[in-house]
């Protein structure tokens, strides 16, 4: 995942820190935060790719009830993540020769981590 | 932009720091590229086969105009290097067995995924959290489970596994992260909870704790309690599955290193559909 360079403390979406610390207003018509985020999660696994947890996994239902909801609340995806809809390949060499055969250009997508796999 | 990239491009994920060192026709090939636009450390490069760079993208201004930021960056380029057929390449799994199943030398792949704390964020302005995953070899899975499947039996996780987690750490991206060798305590360990019709079911606890010099040289701190819950196959001693869910403090480097809550999950499943018990 591109990162902003700069210095700024950021996670893989790019979003500083400074954002996560922005007091928000829940306005999801009186749900708790948790009960949002498990209806958030299941509409998620929906339409989700494939770096979001399959389905409730099997082991979640024995952790307590507090660790249960930092579980749901930690792989809750709001957003597509429509990157891994692209059809990437991860050996350049693979990558040029299929361009020469198919006669078009190479998309290099190069960062810092494994862009497919930290973000 | 995804259309534009599927249909026209052949899409290729590198690791900066891996291809650029790479002795190969590949690497040759990116250093190539990287002499043509010097002042870019990474982001997008669209590039003839022959190695010409047509066009490239790095920063942006805003995330809301970033995706025609890109288009508006390769476009050019693509119109530069002239007509090409659309493509119908099928998308296949990057990440084949990340979160599930047992790789050909019997290693496994958990999934990672980390964020801050969401207390507060309105759900609209959440983003996703950080993913990443785990290599974890056999022997290696045989250390996360019971040396013996019986109720109360308890194991310490060794420390050369335990440093491995290091991973879940840092919240950020690679550079926020302790690496095995900067942990600076390690104590987990595993519990037989009970036995009930062949399945050994696990608990796990237990904390972690890093700092991490960063490229500016400056440092990162992060420590997590683990909370986790697995299962054993006692017929055929065989670890099905595990998730560690990792609460945490990160402090990132000055001047962004006042604490923050984050969490961490950890999770695989010898099964690929996540279901099956065996």
């Amino acid at each position: 995942m591109l990162t902003i360079t700069g210095g700024a403390a950021s996670d893989c979406s790019g979003v500083t820190r400074r954002n996560f610390l922005r007091a928000g207003v829940l306005n999801l018509s009186g749900l708790s935060l948790h009960a949002a985020a498990l209806l958030s999660l299941t509409v998620a696994i929906a339409a989700r790719a494939d770096s979001r947890p399959g389905g409730p996994h099997p082991d979640v239902a024995r952790l307590p009830k507090k660790t249960a909801r930092l579980y749901a609340d930690t792989t809750l995806f709001p957003r597509p993540t429509k990157w891994l809809q692209v059809p990437w390949l991860l050996d350049l060499n693979e990558g040029i020769r299929v361009a020469k055969t198919e006669g078009r250009p190479v998309l290099i997508w190069v960062s810092g981590d494994d862009p497919l796999a930290r973000c | 932009m995804i259309r534009f990239l599927s249909t026209n491009t052949v899409p290729v994920a590198l690791n900066l720091y891996v291809i650029r060192a790479q002795k190969d026709a590949a690497g040759d090939f990116f250093r190539g590229v990287q002499k043509q636009r010097p002042a870019q450390y990474q982001g997008l490069y669209l590039v003839a086969a022959d190695g010409k760079v047509l066009a490239s993208h790095q920063n942006f201004k805003t995330h809301r105009t970033w995706p025609r930021e890109v288009l508006g960056d390769l476009e050019p380029g693509l119109k530069a290097f002239g007509a090409v057929k659309p493509r119908e390449a099928r998308r296949s799994d990057p990440l084949p067995r990340r979160g599930s199943g047992v790789r050909a030398d019997g290693g496994a792949t958990p999934a990672i995924y980390l964020r801050y704390s969401i207390k507060g964020i309105p759900l609209n302005e959440l983003p996703n959290p950080t993913i990443d995953s785990l290599s974890l070899t056999a022997k290696q899975l045989t250390e996360l489970s019971p040396p013996r499947p019986k109720t109360g039996v308890s194991w310490d996780i060794p420390e050369a596994l335990g440093r491995q987690f290091s991973r879940v750490l840092g919240p950020g991206d690679e550079d926020s992260m302790p690496r095995p060798h900067e942990v600076t305590s390690v104590k987990l360990m595993g519990r037989v909870r009970d036995v009930k019709d062949g399945v050994a079911y696990l608990v796990y606890e237990g904390s972690l704790s890093g700092s991490h010099l960063n490229q500016a040289k400056k440092r990162t701190y992060g420590t997590a309690k683990l909370t986790g819950a697995g299962r054993y196959d006692v017929r055929t001693g065989r670890l099905l599955s595990f998730v560690w869910v990792f609460d945490g403090i990160y402090k990132g480097p000055p001047p962004y290193d006042q604490p923050a809550s984050y969490s961490g999950v950890v999770e695989w499943s010898r099964s690929e559909t996540m279901n099956d018990e065996r």
